[in-house]
C-alpha cells in the first residue's frame, strides 16, 4: 500500500523525506563512482521496465486471483541496492505525479517503505545470503520469497508507524497491523514467486547478466551501523525542525494515545513529547498559543476538561456559514477567471 | 491489459495539458513546485478535526484548473483510482471512535469528522499534485530539480525513466496482447509463462538500454542535457510564490471560514 499525504502529518512527512534524500544522496554518490558508463541508461530503461511489468496480472494458481509485481526486490538484484533504490524512487516519483499515489510529501515515506527496506535490508542480508555464490533455481527461489515476504512486511509496518506518528486517524495501532501485515504477506509471496520466476528465466538465458551484476554491487565496506547513525541524526534535525507544525495540535498524538493505549505506554510517549515540546519551545517561532487562540474559540457551558479539537468549538453557526461561503467564493473565483479566459479569446 | 492502455493514455493526456499554453504553464517550474510543496506541508499540517478552517485551501486548487484551463474530467477520473483507499481508511474511524460532538445543536460523530477531515485532505493533496505535473511537464520539472542541485544522475535517470516509459508500455502491452491471442482467453498470465514473459521484455530491456548508451555515446553525450526552455526565475514568479505562500500561512493561522461567518452571521 502507498502512504498518502492524508495520513501524514508535516514532522513524520519531513523526516521520511529527509531520511529518504540522505539514502538517496549515499545511493547517487555510489553510482556516480560506478565504473560502468552504461549504469545510467540502464536505470533509466529498468525503471521504465518495472513500471510496465506493475501493471501485468499475474494468475495466482489455485485462488482464481492475480497479483502484481512491485519489482523492487527485482531492481535490486540486477541494478544492485544502490541503482536499485534509485530507480524505485523515479518510479515513485512518476507514479506519485502522474496516477496521484500518495501525494508529494508522502513520497519520502513510500520510497523509504518500498525502497529502503528491500534494497538495503532484504537484499543484501537475505537474497544474497541464501543464493550464496552459486546460482541455482531452488536457491533463487527460496532467497526470493524469503527476501520479499521479509522485505514487504517491514514496508507494510513501515506504513503503519508513520500513520500511528502522524495520529491524523483514529485506527487503533493493533487493528491496523492486523490489517496490513497478513495483506502484505499475500503480496509478498506473489511478488518473491515472480521475482524468482523472472530471475530464474534471466539466470537460464543470459547468466552473465547476474553475474554482472552481483561482481558489480557489493555493498563493498557499507556499514550498516554508519548508515544508521546518519538515518538517526537525520530525523532528529528535521524533527526538531519540523516539530512546531506537527505540535500546533496538541490533540494530535498525545490525544490519540490517551484514548487508545494503556497508560505506561502513554506515559513514555508523553515524556517523550514533553522533550520534543522543550526543544520546540525553543526552536519555534510561531508558538502554539498563536494556533489555539484562532482555533479555539470555545462557547460558554462547553466541557472544559475534555480536550475537544476545534470542530465542537470554533464551528458553531459561525463556522458552518463561512465554510460554505469559502467554498461560494472558490467556485466564483474559478468561474470569473474562465469567463475572463473566454472573452479574451473571442475579442481576439 | 487495460491497466496498461489505462496507463499510456493517462501519461499521454497529462503530458498534452502540460503543453498548453496558459499564464500557469508559462510560470517557472521552480516556483510551482515550490509553492505546491508548501500548500502539501500546510495542508497536511491542520489537525484531524480541522475541516472548515481548512476550507480557504480549495481557492489554490480551483485557480490552477481555471487559470491553467485543465479540464476537470481526467483529474476526475484519476480521484477515482486512488480514492478508494484514502476512504477506506477515512471510513473505519467512525467504527473506532463512537464519541459524539456537538456542532451547532446538531451531534455529530467525531469518527465521521475524522474521516471526512482524512478525505478532503487526501483529495486537495492527490489534486495537487495532479495539477502539477498537467501545468508544468515531467521535462521542465526534472529540470527545476536539476537547479535545485539535485545530482545529474538522479534527474537524468528519472528523465529516462519517464522518456522510456512509452516505449516499454507499448512493448508489454503488445507482448500481453500476443499473449492473450494464444491463451483462448484465460485471465492473468499461469505461472508457467510467468518467467519467460517478463523476462523476454527484461532481455529486450537489457539490450535496449546498451543501444541507447551507444547512440548517446555516439551523439557526443557526456552527462550534461539539455531541455527545457525556461528562462530565469522572475519577478511574476516570484509574486505567484509569495502571494500564495502567503495566503496558505494566513490560512493556517486565521480560521478565515469562522471569521467570514462571524461577519455574515454578525456574531460577536
Amino acid at each position: 500500500m502507498h502512504m498518502a499525504d492524508a495520513l501524514l502529518s508535516p514532522a513524520v512527512g519531513g523526516v521520511m523525506l529527509a531520511a529518504t534524500a540522505g539514502i538517496a544522496a549515499y545511493s547517487i554518490k555510489k553510482v556516480q563512482n560506478d565504473p560502468d558508463p552504461k549504469k545510467v541508461p540502464l536505470m533509466g530503461v529498468m525503471g521504465a521496465f518495472v513500471f510496465a511489468a506493475q501493471m501485468v496480472n499475474f494468475s495466482i494458481p489455485g485462488t482464481g486471483s492475480s497479483g502484481h509485481l512491485g519489482g523492487g526486490l527485482l531492481l535490486a538484484i540486477l541494478l544492485g541496492p544502490y541503482a536499485g533504490f534509485l530507480t524505485m524512487a523515479s518510479i515513485l516519483i512518476i507514479q506519485a505525479l502522474f496516477f496521484a499515489d500518495g501525494g508529494l510529501l508522502a513520497l519520502g515515506s513510500n520510497i523509504f517503505n518500498l525502497g529502503f527496506f528491500t534494497c538495503f535490508l532484504a537484499y543484501p542480508l537475505i537474497y544474497k545470503k541464501i543464493v550464496g555464490k552459486e546460482h541455482s533455481s531452488k536457491r533463487i527461489l527460496l532467497a526470493s520469497m524469503v527476501a520479499a515476504v521479509v522485505g514487504l512486511q517491514l514496508g507494510a509496518f513501515g506504513v503503519v508507524l508513520e500513520t500511528f506518528f502522524s495520529g491524523k486517524t483514529e485506527l487503533p495501532f493493533g487493528t491496523f497491523v492486523l490489517l496490513m501485515q497478513p495483506i502484505h504477506l499475500a503480496i509478498g509471496i506473489v511478488e518473491g514467486l515472480v521475482t524468482a520466476a523472472v530471475i530464474s528465466f534471466v539466470w537460464k538465458a543470459r547468466p552473465e547478466i547476474l553475474e554482472k551484476a552481483a561482481l558489480n554491487q557489493t555493498l563493498g565496506n557499507l556499514s550498516i551501523k554508519k548508515v544508521m547513525i546518519g538515518l538517526a541524526a537525520i530525523a532528529v534535525f528535521t524533527g526538531a525542525v519540523l516539530s512546531w507544525f506537527a505540535s500546533s495540535h496538541p490533540d494530535g498524538l498525545e490525544w490519540s494515545m490517551f484514548r487508545t493505549s494503556g497508560k505506561e505506554e502513554l506515559e513514555t510517549v508523553n515524556a517523550a513529547h514533553e522533550k520534543l515540546a522543550a526543544v520546540q519551545g525553543k526552536t519555534a517561532f510561531l508558538p502554539d498559543y498563536n494556533f489555539i487562540k484562532s482555533e479555539r474559540v470555545a462557547p460558554a457551558g462547553e466541557p472544559t476538561e475534555d480536550k475537544w479539537p476545534a470542530v465542537s468549538a470554533g464551528t458553531s453557526l459561525s463556522g458552518l456559514v463561512g465554510g460554505a461561503m469559502t467554498l461560494l467564493l472558490a467556485a466564483f473565483m474559478g468561474l470569473m477567471i474562465n469567463i475572463r479566459k473566454r472573452k479574451v479569446v473571442a475579442d481576439k | 491489459m487495460p491497466n496498461i492502455i489505462n496507463a499510456i493514455y493517462n501519461i499521454r493526456q497529462f503530458d498534452e495539458l502540460s503543453r498548453q499554453i496558459s499564464f500557469i504553464h508559462r510560470l517557472h517550474p521552480g516556483s510551482k513546485l515550490l509553492t505546491v510543496a508548501v500548500y502539501t506541508l500546510l495542508l497536511v499540517s491542520f489537525g484531524k478535526y480541522d475541516i472548515i478552517p481548512m476550507l480557504p485551501f480549495v481557492f489554490f486548487p480551483v485557480y490552477i484548473l481555471a487559470a491553467g484551463g485543465i479540464p476537470l474530467k481526467p483529474l476526475i477520473k484519476r480521484l477515482v483510482y486512488v480514492e478508494p483507499m484514502i476512504i477506506a481508511i477515512g471510513l473505519l474511524n467512525p467504527l473506532f471512535d463512537q464519541r459524539t460532538i456537538v456542532v451547532y445543536g446538531h451531534e455529530f460523530s467525531a469518527g465521521w469528522i475524522i474521516s471526512a477531515s482524512i478525505i478532503l485532505k487526501g483529495t486537495l493533496a492527490v489534486m495537487t499534485a495532479l495539477l502539477l505535473i498537467a501545468t508544468t511537464g515531467m521535462e521542465d520539472l526534472s529540470l527545476s530539480l536539476r537547479r535545485l542541485k539535485v545530482p545529474k544522475v538522479f534527474v537524468l535517470q528519472l528523465m529516462m525513466t519517464y522518456r522510456y516509459l512509452m516505449v516499454l508500455l507499448e512493448e508489454t502491452a503488445r507482448t500481453i496482447q500476443a499473449h492473450s491471442f494464444r491463451s483462448l482467453g484465460h485471465r492473468g498470465i499461469r505461472k508457467k509463462t510467468w518467467g519467460p514473459l517478463l523476462g523476454q521484455i527484461l532481455l529486450r530491456t537489457f539490450d535496449r538500454a546498451q543501444r541507447i548508451h551507444d547512440a548517446m555515446r555516439l551523439r557526443g553525450f557526456t552527462g550534461e542535457f539539455h531541455v527545457g526552455s525556461k528562462a530565469a526565475f522572475g519577478l511574476t514568479d516570484a509574486l505567484f510564490t509569495l502571494g500564495w505562500c502567503a495566503f496558505f500561512i494566513l490560512t493556517r493561522l486565521v480560521d478565515i471560514p469562522l471569521w467570514l461567518g462571524n461577519i455574515l452571521t454578525g456574531a460577536r
